[in-house]
């Protein structure tokens, strides 16, 4: 069985004794063994969500897990693990078990799908890259080919075309010998990221973080890029305020797999800014959509907008 | 800001002359849209024969019988007292400008520093037309420009006698709405 360490920071006498107590009462019913320990041992931290927030920032930056503990529901944040007390003896043996899955599946997080992330991979470093890279080539599709140069990317009209509509798959670059040929067609670097995360696979990348939070700085320009509808959603509900990888789904009414995309595709494009859990924090918000006349009314329009176009 | 009680939901489509407003308003509006327009005294500023002296106004009814109201202003500052008419309490903004306009940037900042401080929600969305044609300028140039002031707003590529590209514009709007509406009730 797994043993797990944890540590309580910041919480009211009762509020710790009451965990305490109740850390006794699961154990042998969790999934892993929990035992407590310092804060410079621990694996997680229980820590109360108006206390410590240096603590916290440097918690986060480590990237363990930490259970916020709330004494308000109303003021629920945007967090993956939040506990609020009055503890409950169920609710507490719940957390810890998601918590001993999200760090089981966290320590076998391979790129599992490695083959399909390597293109954008792959892109993502020759984008980094600043001052002459020179020329590089990858596989899109089994028979056609792109590269990059100039700081633009070159392919065939059919190749550009199939890279836009998802219908070929981008490889992992490597240095080119050639350049490409004259019925090549220049394209911007930015649009061809923006369509390999936009039909990449439905997990999130794997240099995105599902505990941190992402906002759009700028919007992709969907007039060119060709837009399909939960991606104006999606950057409508990014663009407000940072989310979550789940909570953006949640907000926007699509599937987690359509936020990962489009989160991927952002990132890729240089659209996307994030932020640790802290400073989520300093600005917490609940995560119930609003519900009212001028909503349900803006909701009707969407929805009218949708079925005309 | 315009609401659904006192039944006046607004938007409003500006920029300058020449942009496509009056387009754009009648490849989205359910009737035939009201014009007022005149024959252009103005060819320096664009050489089409007719423009907009008092306002466009199309409409779009939804299912449950509601009404927008879409209003085009006139695209000349000397009828800048219009914009005000017009753009007080509007539940968004749509800015239209033509890409290969000398000053375009400059144009933007006009009609956004116009119109922005009319809509309570801030609600902006950039339609951007001949994109493609030489001399262009590029969608990544105005949001830069919009980014440099604190602003994030869509700026698309489009052909505003295209209706799909005008509702894009549109169902754009709706959706900042609703995300900002959404932001504001978990605030």
């Amino acid at each position: 069985m797994q043993t797990l360490r944890i540590c309580d920071i910041g919480l009211s006498i009762d509020a710790s004794l009451a965990f305490h107590s109740m850390l006794k009462i699961v154990s042998g019913r969790s999934v892993a063994s929990w035992q407590t320990s310092d804060a410079d041992h621990a694996d997680v931290l229980l820590v109360h969500v108006n206390s410590n927030p240096g603590a916290l920032s440097a918690w986060t930056s480590s990237g363990k897990p930490a259970v916020l503990v709330i004494d308000d529901r109303a003021s629920w944040p945007p967090a993956p693990f939040v506990l609020r007390y009055p503890f409950r003896v169920m609710q507490l043996l719940s957390l810890l078990d998601s918590i001993a899955e999200h760090l089981r599946s966290r320590s076998t997080r391979v790129p599992s799908d490695g083959a399909a992330w390597a293109g954008a991979v792959s892109l993502r470093h020759l984008m980094a890259q600043t001052g002459d890279r020179g020329w590089h080539i990858a596989h899109a599709g089994d028979r056609s080919f792109l590269w990059v140069g100039d700081g633009q990317a070159h392919g065939l009209p059919a190749t550009l075309r199939g890279l836009r509509e998802g219908s070929v798959t981008l490889g992992a670059f490597s240095a080119a010998t050639e350049r490409p040929p004259a019925a090549a067609q220049a394209c911007a670097l930015r649009d061809v990221a923006w369509w390999v995360g936009a039909h990449g696979p439905a997990e999130l990348a794997p240099w995105l973080r599902p505990d941190a939070a992402y906002r759009v700085h700028r919007w992709p320009d969907f007039g060119r890029l060709g837009a399909v509808p939960h991606l104006i959603e999606l950057a409508a509900e990014a663009s407000a305020r940072a989310h979550l990888p789940a909570e953006l789904a949640n907000r926007a009414g699509c599937t987690p797999g359509d936020a990962h995309r489009f989160l991927a595709a952002a990132s890729l494009a240089g659209l996307l800014t994030s932020f640790t859990r802290a400073e989520v924090l300093e600005h917490p918000k609940a995560a119930t959509p609003a519900r009212g006349a001028w909503t349900r009314f803006v909701a009707d329009l969407r929805r009218h907008l949708l079925r005309v176009a | 800001m315009s609401t659904v009680d006192d039944g006046e939901f607004k938007i409003v489509f500006t920029g300058p002359m020449g942009a496509g407003k009056t387009t754009a308003i009648a490849a989205v509006s359910e009737v035939a849209p009201v014009a007022t327009e005149v024959a252009n005294s103005d060819l320096i500023a664009h050489t089409k024969a007719s423009t907009t002296v008092g306002l466009d106004f199309g409409r779009i009814t939804l299912a449950s019988g509601q009404i927008v109201h879409l209003y085009g202003t006139p695209g000349q500052a000397r009828f800048r007292f219009m914009w005000d008419i017009l753009g007080r309490g509007a539940a968004g903004v749509i800015v239209l400008l033509d890409a290969t306009q000398a000053g375009a940037l400059v144009q933007m900042d006009m009609f956004v520093d116009a119109f922005l401080p009319l809509v309570p929600s801030g609600a902006l969305v950039i339609g951007l037309g001949r994109t493609t044609l030489p001399g262009a300028l590029g969608s990544e140039a105005f949001a830069a420009r919009l980014g440099a002031r604190g602003i994030t707003a869509p700026v698309f590529s489009i052909d505003a006698r295209q209706s799909r590209d005008v509702f894009l514009l549109v169902r754009t709007l709706a959706c900042i709405l609703e995300a900002q509406a959404n932001a504001e009730a978990a605030a």
